[in-house]
């Protein structure tokens, strides 16, 4: 069953687990006390924010060169 | 959690917050809802390429079944686990139990009974015509009650949450359930009953159907897939910041892309632009999602793939979810691209799309959340994991077999309709496809029945299950010191912001507002042929009865009724859509999917009697149809003959008014225009070869009529009132070649099969290539000896024709009274003194025509009233009818002059109806012009007398019809 052989320890507050990624290790957790999930205040990765850029400024184009029908 | 007392305790068995019983009472239906509501869409699915499997019966029928499986997924499949897995999640995040958590029990009954009779009611033919929502009031109202209630519950839960934070699972929750509180009321009562032009219903139900998608399934299933990715992957939540990138950018763009399911129709086109430009930018949430669940999994790969607890099974679940998530929403966002669109809509692309998101993406989460689940409500363990691991490779190789095989589908059709492809030959090589689809959902419904299986079993046999100890806080109430909450994550700013205002603000940009822009034209349309303004009309009583049956039977499933501008559909369906068109169409039948042709334009495109042939039987007409029977919409005469009850009348009715609203536009259509058979060659020395694709042609297109003997005794002849032609005698309506009954040229017959016939069941084929005509019209002649006996004489040289003037007119009206009048009357009306006696070879009566007649009227002439082919007509007669050759009896220029009165006839006739229709008088006269243009060569030449533009002419024809009869006039 889901019982885990090694259950890893509990990471109260905001701290990070153990078991954490070597690139989260200073990542504060924060801990839903009742459901037991815990979450990594964590980050947007770089390449993520430049496809939202991208796509913002997309969009501006987009809207601009199509808020009329071209004429045939 | 500062100042927070630790205990041990194992949470999930913890009765002081979760009413276990509830949940599993919630979840063991879910898997009723998870069985019964896919194998709906395999039987759905089976009639794609086995049509007359279950056809036989009226609510098994696909147009019946097919809401109830959409609707069933929706609502049953994925609602019921997510609305379940409420009771388990909200208590947990807010640290509290839910609030009025008793209700749940009433709540689910009632859940339950919503579905059971919005299923019924449907299978029924209680439909309301608007997709994604079309259960009646009885259901509906059930449902919102429900929903309601739920969320009021949630959000009394949330305000009064002892956990400080307010985590992502919850905003998504709570959004998901404000906005479809107020999203059924858009769908159930502004929709149905608040009063709008037709084209303001297809963009407020536009947005709708997206609000079910987008604001429904998408946040509640985000709201499983964020509780239940951390707890089973026993991993942190990978980033919270990633969670507010993905939850508001969903808030803000979602609720403006409903529009895009309606590209190319006639709402404003900044608007459908605001509708791609939304759905391209849902890439951003989206992979924010994604990145945010598999970093949540990371470092935990190989317990979770490897790994054989329910807990793991979980974790696998949603992460596949994720993966069609990615999937099927990059397909979204790209398809609502406008060339994109031009390909794939209405398409099985579209399809693919729907299944990767709701199916594969959120109803699997959903079944993630429940092998976690599960367990922890029965208190025991998973029964099997090589029954679990059944399940998760069934569904994954079904799904991708199907989710491949319709985008594969998509491209491959609509490559063929952008190519000109006759419409019924993609349908066909849509088949195997189609075989495969039910083949790939029969594998993923046996693994959901594993599933069924498994769940069922651990109840029963499971090994008792202990949740392992953690640590939980013993004093919740108190705020943690130094905690910083951003207004953003917030439940009150994801309930006004988000929930309400980012909602509000779309309706209004998005529906409104277009709405507002189309007003003022209400039902104006652009008359085709004149370019003049007229009112499109409301809906005669009884095409209001054919329009419920239409909706009733679901034929907007497959039926799209709007033309585009792209992709060659106005040279294969006709002009295209205009708003003022929709102003009386509510609900809104442009629909999203084209199973079979667009029905914008049929109205008189076939007799009466075609349309009657196809409910009774389409195959018997189109033998590669794959629409169902209907024999529920006939009776049987005394003789046993199968004749159309009242709702079948009135169907008919209703689908013979579609497109008329824009005038009488067949007359200049282009791709009838006669002028086509003109170039038509072929070579003697291929005749083999061509009959033996003729024949091809002829076994799939013309037999159903025409018979397999090609003696016009097919089955569908029965049912027309203008009976098929019999090959047999190789005689012919029409030709160019001088004599009566003369054999026609292939010229001749080209012409007759590209335009059809009007009034009668015989259609254009333009659809098909010349190449395909030119066979079959070698094919037909092997049913006569007649060819092989008789010369095919050379055409008659047709006179130059003179000016169009009121003295030609005038002459002409002599003329015809001298000739013509015994049998086509005094005024054109085909009502003359041996009218009702005239009969042609085969003794079946031969009713002349009546000139005044809009295209396609049943009586009205069949190959319009273009002068040349009305001289020809005069001077060769026609085939096997009444009408003598009058080579010979009147000079060339008599038969001009006669040509010019029977046009004025119908010119005439055609004013009188643009008047009716609301013409202001001051576009009359530029309207005769462009009427003339078109029929007569000489007025396109400008070779016509002004006089004949402004003045009267000679003959006072009352007009009898107007634009909208829907072919009744001449009964």
């Amino acid at each position: 069953m889901n019982s885990d052989p090694n259950p890893r320890p509990n990471a109260g507050g905001d701290h990070p687990t153990q078991d954490a990624p070597a690139e989260h290790r200073h990542d504060p957790v924060y801990r839903y006390v009742d459901s037991g999930i815990q979450e990594r205040h964590g980050e947007v990765p770089l390449w993520l924010w430049i496809v939202v850029v991208g796509l913002i400024v997309w969009g501006i184009y987009y809207l601009v060169a199509y808020w009329s029908p071209s004429p045939q | 959690m500062a100042n927070a007392e630790q205990i041990d305790r194992p949470s999930d068995s913890d009765a002081t917050l979760i009413n276990s019983r509830l949940v599993k009472a919630w979840m063991s239906w879910s898997l009723v809802w998870m069985t019964i509501f896919p194998l709906v869409g395999l039987l759905v699915s089976a009639k794609f390429h086995s049509p007359d499997f279950l056809g036989e019966t009226p609510w098994l029928t696909f147009g019946r079944l097919r809401p109830v499986h959409v609707n069933g997924v929706i609502f049953g499949a994925f609602s019921t686990p997510l609305l379940g897995m409420l009771y388990y999640m909200v208590p947990r995040l807010c640290g509290r139990r839910m609030a009025a958590e008793q209700w749940g029990w009433w709540e689910l009954i009632a859940w339950n009974l919503f579905l059971i009779v919005g299923s019924v009611s449907l299978l029924m033919g209680y439909n309301i015509g608007f997709e994604a929502d079309e259960y009646p009031w009885v259901p509906s109202i059930i449902r919102f009650v429900v929903l309601g209630a739920i969320t009021g519950q949630v959000l009394v839960t949330v305000f009064r949450r002892k956990e400080p934070r307010f985590y992502v699972a919850l905003w998504y929750a709570v959004a998901a359930l404000v906005w479809t509180v107020m999203n059924l009321v858009l769908g159930s009562v502004v929709l149905p009953y608040v009063s709008m032009l037709g084209l303001s219903n297809t963009m407020l139900h536009g947005l709708f159907i997206h609000y079910v998608v987008g604001l429904w399934i998408t946040p509640a299933g985000l709201a499983i897939i964020y509780y239940f990715m951390p707890v089973s992957s026993k991993n942190p939540l990978f980033s919270h910041r990633l969670s507010l990138l993905g939850f508001w950018s969903i808030a803000l763009f979602y609720p403006f892309v409903g529009l895009h399911h309606y590209l190319f129709s006639p709402i404003p086109y900044q608007h459908q632009s605001i509708s791609i430009m939304t759905s391209m930018m849902l890439i951003i949430p989206v992979w924010a999602v994604v990145t945010n669940i598999f970093g949540t999994a990371k470092t935990r790969w190989g317990e979770i793939l490897g790994g054989g607890s329910a807990d793991n099974y979980a974790a696998k679940f949603l992460l596949l979810s994720m993966i069609y998530y990615l999937l099927g929403c990059f397909q979204g966002s790209t398809e609502a691209l406008r060339r994109m669109q031009e390909l794939t809509h209405f398409s099985d692309f579209v399809i693919s799309h729907s299944h990767m998101t709701v199916f594969g993406t959120f109803v699997v989460g959903a079944v993630g959340g429940m092998y976690y689940v599960w367990p922890r409500v029965t208190g025991r363990q998973l029964w099997s994991a090589n029954l679990a691991s059944w399940h998760i490779w069934l569904f994954i190789g079904g799904a991708t077999l199907m989710f491949a095989g319709l985008i594969v589908q998509g491209f491959i059709q609509g490559s063929m309709l952008e190519y000109g492809a006759d419409w019924v030959d993609t349908v066909k090589e849509m088949a195997p496809w189609w075989v495969t689809r039910t083949l790939a959902g029969a594998t993923m419904d046996v693994g959901f029945l594993l599933m069924v299986l498994n769940f069922y079993f651990t109840a029963k046999l499971g090994k008792p299950f202990d949740e392992p100890a953690v640590k939980v806080s013993k004093q919740l109430e108190a705020k943690p010191t130094g905690e910083r909450i951003g207004w953003f994550e917030r439940p009150s700013a994801v309930f006004v912001v988000a929930g309400l205002g980012f909602f509000a603000a779309a309706v209004i940009i998005q529906g409104i507002v277009p709405s507002m822009l189309i007003e003022e034209s209400g039902n104006k349309v652009q008359d085709i042929a004149t370019g003049a303004t007229i009112l499109a009309a409301d809906y005669t009583p009884l095409e209001k009865r054919g329009r419920q049956v239409y909706i009733r039977e679901g034929c907007w499933y497959c039926h799209s009724q709007y033309v585009r501008p792209v992709t060659g559909e106005t040279t294969r369906w006709g002009p295209v859509s205009q708003a003022g068109e929709f102003a009386f169409d509510q609900p809104q039948m442009l629909s999203t999917r084209r199973i079979g042709p667009d029905l914008s334009r049929v109205g008189r495109k076939y007799e009466d009697g075609w349309h009657i042939a196809h409910h009774w039987n389409a195959r018997d007409v189109v033998p590669d149809s794959i629409m169902p029977r209907f024999p529920w919409l006939f009776s049987r005469s005394k003789d046993g003959t199968p004749v159309l009850n009242d709702d079948g009348v009135a169907v008919v009715a209703y689908v013979q008014r579609l497109g008329t609203n824009i005038g009488d536009w067949r007359e200049t259509f282009v791709s009838t225009r006669l002028t086509g058979g003109e170039a038509v060659q072929f070579a003697p020395e291929n005749t083999a070869e061509l009959q033996t694709l003729g024949k091809e042609i002829y076994e799939r297109r013309c037999i159903g009529c025409h018979g397999v003997n090609g003696d016009g005794k097919g089955p569908s002849a029965i049912f027309f009132k203008t009976k098929p032609r019999d090959f047999t005698t190789g005689i012919f309506k029409f030709h160019s070649t001088p004599g009566a009954d003369a054999l026609p040229t292939d010229q001749d017959l080209f012409i007759t099969i590209s335009h059809g016939l009007w009034g009668t069941a015989m259609p254009p084929w333009y659809s098909l290539t010349s190449n395909e005509r030119i066979a079959v019209i070698q094919y037909i002649k092997t049913f006569s000896k007649r060819w092989q006996k008789d010369e095919v004489l050379a055409p008659i040289a047709v006179a130059p024709e003179p000016e169009v003037s009121q003295t030609s007119i005038a002459h002409g009206h002599e003329v015809y009274a001298a000739n013509c009048v015994i049998c086509h009357g005094d005024t054109g009306h085909g009502d003359g003194v041996l009218a009702t006696s005239e009969q042609n070879v085969w003794g079946l009566p031969a009713p002349p025509a009546n000139y005044t007649l809009p295209a396609g009227v049943t009586g009205g002439v069949k190959l319009g009233h273009d002068g040349t082919h009305l001289f020809k007509t005069v001077m060769n007669g026609i085939g096997g009818g009444p009408m003598p050759p009058y080579a010979g009896t009147l000079s060339p220029q008599d038969v001009w002059d006669v040509v010019h009165f029977i046009q004025s006839l119908r010119i005439d006739a055609h004013i009188q109806e643009l008047k009716t229709a609301g013409m202001q008088a001051g576009d009359e006269q530029s309207a005769r012009g462009r009427l003339w243009q078109d029929i007569s060569s000489a007025a396109g030449k400008g070779r016509i007398e002004a006089a004949v533009l402004q003045a009267a002419p000679p003959v006072s024809v009352a007009a009898t019809t107007t634009l909208h009869t829907g072919g009744k006039v001449d009964e």
